[in-house]
């Protein structure tokens, strides 16, 4: 497999769209108490929503590899920005953690399940994506080559 | 120089692509807004709690004792519950008690005095930004409780300390829970339940010590 500067480019910019929700439905698994709005730990909403973003990768990245491998990049920061927002309290304000070891496992603890559904969601989201942007194309060159 | 403007046309083809299906685009952008704008908001919420239950407070403990014209004792405290925070507290359990530690007598280690409890059934919530103050007194006018009290001043003042009904060392332990808010804290299993924690507030004073 090879990836393209552009593809790369691509993999980034799209990513971008889906960063954000899967760090919020992180945070939101661990803080449901305090998060605004609160899917309430419903697993079956956080897969839907997986699919959904897992959805532009699909749309605007024709090659299905690189897609996937958007998928786990978007999961993967998104995770990420989870942990920074969890830690928030601690990086950027001066509150202290007592065992900061604990502190982190303890996200990971809450969330690898929800990281794997993620994942899977963002999988199948490709593969929506990808038929959205199809169909989408096909009409697109239907009303093209239709009589006025 | 080649390679610059190769990738330069390369970007630009990617935001072609972005602007040719703009109406996708514009529903991606407007989805990491609305999970960009909750995510800062429930980062933010996280933060103000965590600054809650450090700067809430209990303060300013006035104990007093008045030894009346009858001889029974009328005994009190003062505290403040300061909650400078953006939360309204949930205060459900307030509890006071004050006894005499007469472990020195032998005996019962402690003589209990008064003591005041309001349960969760009474509501009280104290506003954001406000100062609660709690005040309690109590008679002690047990004629058992008195003498034991005496005995107490007695057994000192043969130890070479000189206390009085007044200036006995009575020993006040008030605790108090709050929640935080109103966010949701009725989590029932084990491993959910430090979500009720975190929203939770336990402050005491107990022997002139504030935790």
């Amino acid at each position: 497999m090879r990836i393209r500067l552009e593809d790369f480019k691509r993999m980034l910019l799209v990513s971008l769209f889906s960063i954000p929700a899967i760090a919020f439905i992180t945070f939101d698994f661990v803080f449901p108490n305090i998060s605004v709005p609160s899917l309430e730990r419903n697993m079956l909403a956080a897969f839907l929503l997986s699919v959904l973003f897992g959805m532009p990768s699909g749309y605007f990245l024709k090659r299905t590899d690189v897609a996937i491998l958007t998928v786990l990049v978007y999961v993967a920061l998104g995770y990420v920005l989870g942990i920074v927002a969890y830690a928030a309290p601690f990086l950027f304000y001066d509150f202290s953690i007592i065992f900061p070891g604990a502190y982190f496992l303890f996200f990971l603890n809450r969330t690898i399940i929800l990281l794997m559904i993620l994942f899977l969601g963002g999988i199948i989201g490709v593969i929506v994506g990808q038929l959205l942007r199809e169909s989408m194309d096909t009409e697109e060159t239907a009303q093209w080559f239709a009589k006025p | 120089m080649q390679l610059l403007a190769g990738q330069v046309v390369l970007g630009m083809g990617v935001l072609a692509d972005f602007r040719r299906h703009w109406f996708v685009t514009a529903l991606c952008v407007l989805t990491v807004l609305v999970f960009l704008v909750a995510l800062i908001l429930s980062s933010v919420n996280y933060i103000r709690v965590i600054d809650a239950r450090e700067i809430i407070v209990l303060a300013d403990a006035q104990e007093s004792a008045e030894e009346l014209t009858n001889g029974s004792l009328l005994i009190g405290l003062t505290i403040e519950l300061r909650n400078p925070s953006a939360f309204d507290l949930d205060v459900n359990l307030v509890s006071w008690s004050v006894a005499l530690d007469i472990s020195d007598l032998g005996g019962s280690a402690s003589l209990p005095l008064a003591n005041q409890y309001k349960s969760a059934t009474e509501t009280l919530w104290v506003g954001a930004g406000e100062t609660e103050i709690f005040e309690y007194e109590a008679f002690v006018s047990d004629p058992s409780q008195l003498s034991q009290i005496m005995e107490f001043i007695d057994y000192w003042a043969g130890q070479g300390e000189e206390y009085t009904i007044e200036t006995a060392p009575y020993s006040h332990d008030f605790r108090l829970t709050a929640w935080i808010g109103d966010f949701r804290h009725d989590y029932q299993y084990s491993g959910e339940l430090y979500l009720n924690d975190m929203v939770k507030l336990e402050r005491s004073y107990s022997e002139g010590v504030y935790s």
